[in-house]
């Protein structure tokens, strides 16, 4: 695979300089959204400011329909805005191609789905070694990553396991340590636990707490599960694609997250 | 062990779906099977024709000039005086040695055989033939084919004998004497018994030249009077005993074809006139080295100023070219229908796993793939399935033409009475095996090439949402 230099940064995360904890993982100025089916013009972000802290854990927050998902592509870099400036990781995410964009979400940008997408070919430990293998780590250290990665969210005996022989919880501990495997800058998760039952999704909430501190990310989550907001650092609440005035979560310094691992 | 490497996740891909795969394979197994077994039966076929041409009538043949074009008719004006000295020329060219099988002079004429006195003849096409170089030239068979080399039925050494095509054996009444096979039975042998079938003075001059009358031989052997026209314009007559009748394999030959040793037909054209030939024959070792020896055979000749060309078997044989232009077409034909067979069958099959595979797509871009990466992924897949069809189609059609090529099948080529071993021709060049494999991988990549395109182009957040 080759990159443009330009936008080649050290590949994954833990030996490059963070941006400063001064500085904001994501700010959002004047969005704007809208799909366009036919002539129909459907505004979904009507204007959307949102500055995402550094090492936090926030949530998005809506009824269905509200753009949870779309706010949180866009963050993702896997979309762009009508209107209005993203900046992500210091980076104006506006100015960047297509392959520049990839290259970005590569290196910097994790993602774990409300449906898991792991690749059903892969095993587990395969699964949890892509990312590397498309930043071009070496073999030995991508070993040992993998292995840590797939440790941490508690899977170390099932490395061989193929997707449809793991649990929807297992599943989606497979894509968690996907996300966090390359150590990325900023992790984003679209309902990941609407797919889980309430105890699995209750112990997926407790390790992405878990896993968020120990590496330092900004972790974005878009949710309605309240087990969720209880955990977060921030919630932004989203009504009809507009951001109200985020809500205090007094009670985030009192929750110890349960250890899992 | 558990390392991917670039390959493994399109090979498992293509494994995910074996029912799929499978039809698709079978698609380009069938195909390709197709193409090379008549491709190879296309190829025996045509090698079948040049050998039985090679053995006849050599790779090349130096005449007078024009004699190909204007002089079959006259072998007086067209004849090669000194052919002699060029023969020893061509023997004794270190360059030709080695390639050079066969060197043996040749003289072409029409005549009339006829046996007066029962009041048959003919007309015939006359080949004054050295039957020892003709033996030898019978042997040539570098495609192998699994047939023993035929002699002629000229005896060699012998001065004052003939052999006949079988038709003419025929029309002379000579089916008994030489066991001609289809002869109707009751026809009577002279329909004229007056022996009226040839003019008095012709009578007149066989009976001067002829060493001895038209008597069956003490060995039971039917004797013929030849006649041809001499170069000064005066017929020629000469008695011969008949050896044996053959057949040369195409009836309108074997209507015609008269042989003689090589003296035999110099003395009915030339008389007491010095002997010519009409052609020096060459026949190589292999079909190969036709255009080197060709070149160096023209450079001889300039170099002694001689009044001669080189004609190739492929010249003075037209048929040749143009069956192979016939096989050529038909190939073709084929190739375009497994072709569109094996596009649309790899088109649609990628297609379908684009759109099975949408989510994934925008779950390896969100990772972080590039568009080029997605497309090369689906690329992959086809070139996979295209080798895997190809490879396996060959490996069967090899097996198919083995089985064939010892079942020991014939068949009877179109224009022709004799049968000859149907055989399959795959290994004599590459290019059948490497232009079929590479014409259907190259089919098998245009037709992923657009899915891929389109893999690639689909939006992240489209892909994502894809149910
Ligand atoms: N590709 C699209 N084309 C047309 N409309 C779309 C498209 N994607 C989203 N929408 C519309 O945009 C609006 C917001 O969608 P979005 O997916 O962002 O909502 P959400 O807050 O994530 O909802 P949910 O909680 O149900 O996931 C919805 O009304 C949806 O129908
Ligand atoms: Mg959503």
């Amino acid at each position: 695979m080759t990159r443009t230099n330009e936008t080649r940064q050290p590949p994954v995360g833990q030996a490059e300089p963070r941006p400063g904890m001064s500085r904001p993982a994501v700010v959002v100025h004047g969005v704007h959204k809208s799909y366009r089916s036919g002539t129909l013009d459907t505004p979904v972000l009507r204007g959307v400011d949102l500055v995402i802290e550094t090492d936090q854990l926030s949530v998005l927050s809506g009824p269905s329909g509200s753009g949870k998902t779309t706010l949180l592509n866009l963050i993702g870099c896997i979309d762009r805005p009508d209107r209005g400036d993203l900046t992500v990781l210091g980076r104006q995410v506006g100015a960047l191609n297509d392959n520049q964009l990839s290259d970005f979400r590569r290196d910097h940008i994790g993602f774990v789905f409300q449906n898991f997408n792991l690749l059903p070919v892969l095993t587990a430990y395969e699964n949890v070694e892509y990312p590397l293998l498309l930043a071009g780590v070496p073999t030995d250290e991508r070993k040992r990553r993998v292995k840590a990665a797939l440790d941490q969210v508690g899977l170390a005996a099932q490395l061989r396991h193929y997707p449809s022989q793991l649990s929807g919880g297992q599943r989606q501990r497979v894509a968690i340590a996907r996300a966090f495997v390359k150590a990325p800058a900023l992790i984003l998760a679209d309902e990941p636990t609407a797919n889980l039952d309430s105890e699995n999704g209750a112990a997926i909430v407790a390790l992405m707490r878990t896993l968020q501190r120990q590496h330092n990310v900004a972790f974005v989550i878009s949710s309605h599960d309240p087990q969720l907001k209880a955990h977060a650092d921030r919630v932004y609440p989203i009504r009809d694609g507009r951001l109200l005035p985020p809500e205090a979560t007094p009670v985030r310094a009192e929750i110890a997250a349960p250890s899992l691992v | 062990m558990f390392s991917l490497n670039s390959l493994a996740l399109p090979l498992r891909n293509v494994m995910r779906n074996r029912r799929r795969t499978l039809v698709t394979l079978i698609t380009l197994i069938v195909g390709e099977i197709a193409l090379l077994i008549f491709g190879g039966y296309a190829n025996a076929v045509v090698d079948g024709m040049q050998t039985g041409i090679v053995q006849q009538i050599g790779h090349l043949q130096i005449q007078r000039k024009n004699y190909f074009l204007l002089g079959t008719g006259s072998p007086m004006d067209y004849g090669i005086a000194d052919y002699r000295k060029v023969i020893a020329a061509v023997e004794a060219d270190p360059q030709l040695k080695n390639m050079v099988k066969v060197t043996t002079p040749l003289l072409q004429l029409q005549g009339i055989a006829g046996d007066f006195n029962r009041g048959v003849s003919r007309t015939v096409a006359g080949y004054g033939y050295v039957a020892a170089d003709q033996n030898r030239m019978r042997e040539w068979n570098e495609y192998r084919f699994p047939i023993e080399p035929k002699k002629i039925a000229l005896p060699e050494g012998q001065s004052d004998v003939v052999s006949l095509g079988i038709g003419v054996a025929r029309t002379l009444r000579l089916c008994d004497a030489l066991t001609v096979p289809n002869c109707p039975k009751g026809e009577v042998a002279d329909k004229n018994p007056g022996g009226k079938a040839m003019p008095d003075d012709i009578g007149a001059l066989t009976e001067l030249e002829a060493a001895s009358p038209n008597l069956p031989a003490s060995d039971g052997q039917p004797r013929l009077d030849v006649l041809a026209a001499t170069a000064n314009g005066a017929p020629n007559v000469i008695n011969a005993r008949v050896a044996a009748a053959e057949s040369l394999g195409v009836k309108e030959i074997d209507d015609s074809y008269m042989a003689m040793p090589l003296e035999m037909a110099q003395q009915l054209v030339y008389g007491r006139d010095t002997p010519q030939v009409t052609s020096i024959v060459l026949q190589l070792r292999s079909t190969a080295d036709i255009d080197t020896v060709r070149a160096r055979l023209t450079r001889i000749i300039q170099d002694h100023g001689w009044d001669l060309e080189v004609l190739d078997y492929r010249t003075l044989f037209p048929a040749y070219d143009q069956t192979r232009g016939l096989f050529a077409s038909i190939f073709g034909f084929i190739l375009l229908l497994i072709g569109t067979i094996v596009l649309f069958s790899v088109a649609n099959t990628m297609s379908t796993v684009v759109m099975e595979r949408t989510v994934e797509i925008g779950t390896l871009r969100s990772m972080g793939m590039r568009r080029a990466g997605i497309a090369r992924q689906f690329l992959s897949e086809g070139l996979i399935i295209g080798t895997l069809g190809t490879v396996l189609g060959c490996g069967l059609a090899v097996l198919c033409a083995l089985a064939i090529n010892s079942a020991g099948f014939t068949w009877t080529p179109p224009n022709s009475i004799e049968k000859i071993p149907l055989v399959v021709h795959m290994f004599n060049t590459p290019d059948l095996i490497v232009g079929s494999v590479a014409a259907l991988l190259l089919l098998a990549a245009i037709s992923s090439l657009l899915p891929a395109y389109r893999a690639a182009r689909i939006p992240v957040v489209e892909a994502l949402r894809h149910v």
